[in-house]
């Protein structure tokens, strides 16, 4: 979206003179952001590439992730999880409070962080439906698949910008303008 | 054939078998449909009748047919003429009343970036930030507000408000002080905010944030199993800490003073583990905790001075007569360029 934003503030930057009065939806050079590649004329050339995904995993992630999935399957840990996830709590009923579930947030923290996920794991085991004594976690789902939402992130301490309780501190984003030429006429 | 009697019963039981009506029959009430919010006018026709059909939809509630209404309308007129300024802000209206506040900013950016009337640049600025500061981006929201209240030339009033919201974009962001430092501009050139800017002023004081709890003194503390969280208040939480790795870590003694050494190592690593994580748990509690004094904080505020963040409600336009889809009259701005700068 960051990028995308930048790239039609600097086309409107450089390409503004052409159209600068035209509200037309279809102006050359900028899509209306409904439309998207939709206002491509056909006959007009070749489709612009579409855009790639901004939070697409690089291909090198991927690969470490595959990585990672294939020493999991292989981890007593996380076959004994398995287990208890596959076999045993069917037997014993869905009785976690959290979202995810204690068993799923062991095992998302274990394979994120290692041991230090175990920690995480045993932690949220005795963890109530409270973020802390003046607040309640928020609730999703409803009726019987009702569930306090409680993810890892919420227990990455080293990461102490996601507890500052504020938005995350970004660069600010300027728009570039052009100078209004002339003032007065029906825009 | 029945005697006499039985006819009379038979009579007695038909008559008390029929309806009663005691009561006098109501003449049925017409079911009337309320008047639209805003009906056509007589005299529709013409190059109008699209964008007055596009404001009905949008008086309706209809956004997003609202939108559609809007693009025919700029698509006919080539986006060229007075109301075609209009009808492009109306499209960011519509979609951020809908919810897609995003683009909506995104919308109005680009009708700050065409625009050639100053009017309708403040306009679609303010709108814009307005946009990114409901979409939870102050990064963006707060350039926006800047640009006005910086800009010499603005009524005082859209400047005031622009000023106004730039501190909340501050405040969302996190930066107190500098929030202050605009809200004291707010407050020294006694415009029209002036008091509204008084009360956020103080509001946001130092002495005024709350005070957190220290994750190193949680994590210290937590060398006796819950007392760490019994420091931040987590009494349930902090008695299963105490009571689990007091009986994994006593166990695990005791099978090591009966010389079972398997039984210990094995409970010994479990009450270890149990030890860490109470530990682990008392400092992410403390920053968590910390974490949520500051949104029950935030949400205190956002009650008290914080309702001029959202548009005001489509009724109460109607009501007060100032109801025009992408235009607000009631900053000082004026979109039709009658005057030379494009201001009231």
């Amino acid at each position: 979206m960051l990028v995308r934003m930048t790239l039609l503030l600097v086309i409107a930057f450089f390409g503004q003179n052409a159209g600068a009065k035209d509200f037309a939806p279809f102006t050359a050079g900028l899509k209306h952001p409904f439309v998207g590649n939709a206002a491509h004329t056909p006959g007009q050339g070749a489709s612009p590439l579409p855009a790639r995904a901004l939070d697409a995993p690089k291909k090198n992630t991927v690969k470490k992730a595959w990585r990672k999935a294939t020493r999991l399957s292989s981890n007593p840990l996380y076959l004994a999880a398995l287990y208890y996830r596959n076999f045993l709590t069917k037997v014993d009923g869905p009785r976690c409070a959290h979202a995810p579930t204690c068993s799923h947030f062991a095992n998302q923290a274990v394979g994120r962080f290692g041991p230090v996920g175990i920690l995480m794991g045993l932690e949220r085991l005795i963890r109530s439906g409270r973020s802390s004594s003046v607040r309640w976690l928020p609730e999703i789902g409803s009726g019987h698949q009702r569930r306090f939402f409680d993810p890892v992130e919420n227990y990455i301490i080293w990461q102490p910008e996601r507890f500052t309780g504020f938005q995350p501190v970004r660069p600010e984003q300027l728009l570039l303008l052009s100078p209004i030429a002339t003032e007065g006429q029906s825009p | 054939m029945s005697s006499f009697p039985q006819r009379v019963l038979w009579l007695v039981f038909f008559l008390s078998s029929l309806p009663m009506n005691t009561q006098a029959q109501e003449a049925p009430t017409p079911v009337t449909l309320e008047a639209s919010p805003m009906p056509a006018k007589e005299n529709v026709g013409g190059g109008t009748s699209h964008i007055e059909f596009a404001d009905h939809l949008f008086a309706d509630g209809d956004f997003y047919r609202a939108i559609t209404e809007y693009r025919r309308y700029l698509f006919q007129v080539k986006g060229q003429g007075d109301a075609a300024a209009r009808a492009a802000c109306a499209i960011g209206e519509a979609l951020y009343r809908g919810g897609q506040f995003e683009a909506a900013a995104v919308q109005w950016d680009e009708v700050a970036q065409r625009a050639q009337a100053s009017g309708l640049r403040w306009q679609a600025l303010f709108s814009a930030g307005l946009a990114y500061l409901t979409a939870e981006q102050s990064f963006a929201a707060k350039p926006r507000f800047r640009l006005i209240a910086e800009d010499e030339s603005a009524p005082a009033l859209l400047r005031a408000h622009a000023q106004w919201f730039l501190a909340w974009g501050h405040l969302d962001a996190g930066e107190i002080e500098l929030a202050r430092m605009v809200l004291g501009g707010l407050i020294a050139s006694e415009g029209p905010l002036h008091e509204q800017a008084q009360g956020l002023h103080s509001a946001i004081a130092p002495e005024a944030l709350p005070k957190g709890k220290s994750p190193l003194m949680a994590g210290l503390l937590s060398a006796i199993p819950g007392l760490g969280h019994f420091y931040l208040g987590q009494w349930q939480t902090g008695f299963t800490s105490m009571l689990w790795s007091g009986v994994l870590l006593a166990g695990a003694g005791y099978s090591a003073y009966t010389q079972d050494y398997v039984v210990a190592g094995a409970l010994a690593v479990i009450g270890l583990g149990w030890y860490s994580g109470g530990a682990y748990g008392a400092i992410s509690g403390a920053m968590q905790h910390n974490r949520d004094q500051i949104h029950n904080w935030r949400e205190k505020i956002l009650f008290k001075h914080g309702a001029s963040r959202q548009l005001p409600d489509l009724r109460s336009l109607q009501e007060n007569g100032t109801f025009a889809p992408g235009t607000y009259p009631q900053l000082g701005i004026k979109l039709a360029p009658t005057s030379p700068d494009g201001v009231e």
